[in-house]
């Protein structure tokens, strides 16, 4: 990461340099490293440095754009020389706007300088402590543990001053019984925070209940998602929600603006401060991460506005949400399953794509840990089966929910049971 | 890199980004570290080789066995790839008048809500030297580009692409995709696109082109054929593969008309990059013979695995910062002996697909659901209207055994990736699969509703 002070000479240096009626300028530099093993062993172990300076000058109404990751002063004076060579001859742009001048940001803990002591031995030891789990066990265990260390800055010509430093940590792994798998994963900007021994027993115990899986019939099933799954398919709501496609007739949105799409116990605020998530204090073009409600009572009050589009609208453009928290109930996940007459356990998805935007229509497997309830009991695994479903749809069908917990510091979300789920065929493991 | 993106009549994105760095990788106790930097003094260097040193002996420490390189002949040499007219001479302002003009005539036509075009180039120079001795100097070009358009109307919005398939090659192949002059057409499909009806359920021919097939093969062949997948080195994130070595000729892959060849030799292959990132030459060889399945992309880590004494010269990092893996080569169909129309008039009861659309297939490569981006309904042998909503499934060996009749080299074309994601870290690799158009038999469409 580059400190605050160096962050603000290097910004203060380009914005001296240009000559342009308006800049903005975005400065961030990451380290990040990874240590991978498979089949209980180390197979891949990286670290990288790597700065980047963007730059977007404007003349008029003519902008364009620039970058490097060599922040030598020369190198920054010609990243500022592009962008305006590019500004000169770019187009004009008829929703050009003034670029944000100073913001007030929420104060968001995302860093923890312990991040800098999980070095190179302290991370192979974590893939050693969670491979030693699964050998007890007799598994065979493939993981990654992971770092990141940054910091992100921003400037404008209109007094915009933005910098904020970011930690995280993350383990994951895969757990391999020969017919059953199983997946486990966490991740915090403090590094203690993360047990990789317990993601190894997670995954572990989950690889030993899914062996010997049988197969089920596709169609409409009662299901009881993991915080893991049900985020990934809340995620393409967020992805899927842009204002201008969505005025455009393009998004599951289109005409379709204030109408209740989802069930009444569905509520997706943003919550940036809470300790175990891992969000900024601003996000795009220097926007402040804000705490709201966005989906409230199954409706979507909030979505995403690029500052044009907002304007327009008359509404606060507030760029992509940070900090991700659906609201959750208080079933115990015990209960949840014990509400279950007959349905599927799910662990996580996998490969899910879009399929119809239009309807939000998604695609995708299940994967490591999939596992048949019935009658409030979990009774056996079952091979993996394909979905063809919407969001919308099975986040209409909640019957119940356990409280949100963290799923890898990027979303706060329960375990839920849905009524109906459609599963559209099933592959051979 | 310069990327000029315009949506409707404005130019969203005009920008050209510069990034330069050094890659580390150490082979110390029998392990791997790799470390990277973009800044490049002489400190930075002693740094980064050293921290690649420590992290190579963290890796020593859970290792199951030493790593052994396949044998490898040291070269000194260059490889510049094809190109005639140096993108990055054509000023960027002609550039977003191309894109803007394109828009324009997409706009222009009935029913066209949403008209966007994006183009790009790409040059990386790179240096790669080995302790080995080896010293190899790379100039790769790269420029593509895509035309949408979105008609919209009563309730819903169909989309049509016309690509300048990325390639290896100068700004003449994006005059020669010739956007403006295709507009027209684009936009014309769009909407009958938007007034067609769902496709049908049930099992039909369906008859693939080769902008389609490139996805197909991607996913089906490219991916589950990368050796250290098969060996399990992919099993947390992307998955393994039902191709295991053990069925090294003797899989029925797919039925005889099917050969499925990676060529990191094809000139303007994303793969083709002369050498590999460990220095290895650009080669040919059968990934599937006649249907049978017998090849993988390796590296010199992973060729001993399969008893190969040489690696194919597909380790491939997608930049400086990153550590060169196995990597999908340019894996393509090889063609066949038919005319489109022969494959048609001989269909009773059949879909043309046309282009990419939806993709998505489970952790061994074997369920899988495609969709694509132009359909035609074929009956008793003739092209009859247009669909939309297509979709198809299939199980992998199935799906390519149920092929009975490909394309001659006539139908032939290279169609390339930008974006593979593969690896913790996530790296975009980029490789070319080409083929000709293909029938499959008896392939259970729709019921994705």
């Amino acid at each position: 990461m580059i400190e605050r002070e160096r962050s603000q000479a290097v910004l203060e240096q380009a914005l001296a340099e240009a000559r342009a009626d308006d800049v903005e300028l975005a400065l961030r530099s990451t380290r990040a490293a990874t240590t991978r093993f498979a089949g209980n062993a180390i197979t891949q172990n990286v670290e990288t440095l790597r700065p980047g300076l963007a730059v977007t000058a404007w003349f008029g109404r003519r902008s364009g754009t620039a970058s490097t990751d060599q922040l030598d002063p020369q190198s920054v004076r010609e990243a500022v020389r592009r962008a305006e060579a590019s500004a000169r001859v770019a187009p004009e742009d008829p929703e050009t706007l003034p670029t944000l001048g100073p913001q007030r940001y929420l104060e968001v803990p995302s860093f923890d300088p312990a991040v800098r002591e999980f070095g190179p031995a302290r991370r192979a030891e974590a893939a050693r402590q969670m491979v030693e789990v699964a050998r007890e066990r007799g598994l065979s265990l493939s993981g990654a543990v992971t770092l990141r260390e940054g910091s992100h800055a921003l400037a404008t010509r209109n007094g915009l001053r933005a910098y904020a430093a970011e930690s995280a940590v993350t383990g994951s792994c895969t757990a391999d019984a020969g017919t059953g798998s199983g997946w486990a994963a966490a991740g915090h900007r403090r590094p203690e925070r993360v047990d990789f021994a317990a993601l190894a027993r997670r995954a572990s115990e989950k690889a030993l209940a899914a062996r010997d899986p049988i197969e089920v019939p596709a169609g409409d099933w009662s299901v009881v998602l993991e915080p893991a799954a049900l985020a990934e398919l809340l995620q393409w709501i967020t992805w899927s929600w842009n204002a201008r496609d969505t005025y455009a007739g393009r998004t599951f949105l289109s005409g379709r603006v204030g109408e209740r799409l989802l069930g009444e116990n569905v509520t997706l605020r943003t919550r940036p401060r809470e300790p175990d998530l891992m969000a900024l204090p601003f996000g795009w073009h220097g926007l402040p991460t804000v705490e709201d409600t966005w989906i409230d009572r199954g409706r979507i009050v909030r979505f995403f506005h690029d500052r044009w589009t907002a304007r327009r609208h008359g509404v606060p453009a507030t760029g992509w949400p940070q900090g991700l928290a659906l609201d959750g109930g208080a079933e115990s996940p015990e209960a949840l399953i014990g509400g279950t007459r007959r349905g599927l356990l799910v662990t996580r998805f996998w490969y899910i794509r879009s399929v119809d935007p239009m309807r939000l229509l998604l695609t995708g497997m299940t994967r490591d840990g999939t596992f048949l309830v019935d009658d409030g009991r979990v009774v056996g695994a079952v091979k993996n089966l394909r979905f063809n479903e919407s969001p919308l749809r099975a986040l209409s069908a909640v019957e119940a929910m356990t409280p949100a917990a963290p799923v890898s510091g990027r979303m706060l979300a329960p375990s839920a049971r849905l009524s109906a789920f459609h599963f559209d065929s099933t592959t051979g493991f | 890199r310069q990327t000029v993106h315009a949506r409707d009549e404005r130019v969203t994105r005009l920008e050209e980004s510069h990034s330069s760095g050094l890659g580390v990788r150490v082979l110390a106790g029998g392990a791997w570290g790799f470390a990277a930097s973009a800044l490049r003094d002489e400190r930075e260097v002693e740094r980064v080789t050293a921290l690649a040193l420590e992290i190579a002996r963290g890796s020593a420490t859970l290792r199951a066995r030493q790593v052994a390189l396949a044998a490898e002949p040291v070269v000194r040499t260059r490889y510049r790839s094809p190109r005639r007219i140096d993108p990055f001479g054509v000023p960027l302002a002609e550039k977003a008048e191309l894109a803007l003009g394109v828009n324009a005539l997409l706009r222009a036509e009935p029913e066209i809500g949403v008209a966007e075009c994006g183009l790009g180039a790409w040059q990386r120079l790179q240096h790669f030297a080995s302790t080995e001795g080896a010293r190899i100097a790379t100039d790769l070009v790269r420029t593509w580009g895509q035309a949408r358009a979105s008609a919209v109307g009563a309730g819903d919005s169909q989309t049509r692409s016309l690509a300048v398939n990325p390639r290896h090659a100068g700004w003449e192949h994006v005059v020669a995709a010739d956007l403006p002059g295709h507009a027209a057409q684009l936009a014309r499909e769009a909407r009958e696109k938007l007034h067609a009806r769902p496709g049908p359920v049930g099992e039909l021919d369906l008859i693939l082109d080769p902008l389609h097939l490139c996805l197909t093969i991607h996913e089906t062949c490219g991916h589950p054929s990368e050796l250290d997948r098969a060996l399990g080195w992919e099993a947390n994130f992307a998955g393994t593969s039902f191709l295991t070595p053990d069925q090294l000729g003797t899989l029925r892959y797919g039925s005889p008309a099917v050969s499925l060849v990676a060529d990191n030799t094809l000139p303007v292959g994303l793969a083709s990059t002369g050498f590999d990132d460990e220095g290895v030459a650009g080669q040919r060889w059968d990934i599937v013979r006649d249907g049978l399945f017998v090849g993988y992309s390796t590296s010199r880590e992973v060729a001993g695995a399969i008893d190969e004494p040489r690696s194919r010269g597909s380790a491939r990092a997608d930049s400086w910062a990153s550590v060169p893996i196995v990597r999908i080569a340019n894996v393509g169909l090889e063609p066949g002996d038919a005319t489109l129309d022969e494959l048609v008039a001989d269909t009773r009861d059949g879909i043309l697909i046309q282009g990419m659309g939806t993709y998505s297939i489970d952790q061994r490569r074997l369920n899988f659901q495609f969709g694509g981006d132009r359909f035609t309904r074929i009956e008793n042998g003739r092209l009859t209207e247009p669909l939309q909503r297509v979709t198809y499934q299939g199980t992998t060996p199935e799906f390519w055994n149920a092929c009975d009749g490909v394309c001659d080299r006539a139908h032939w074309e290279p169609n390339g990736v930008l974006t593979c994601g593969k690896g913790e870290p996530m790296q975009y690799g980029q490789m070319t699969h080409g083929a000709a158009h293909a029938r499959f038999r008896r392939v259970r469409v729709g019921s994705a509703k």
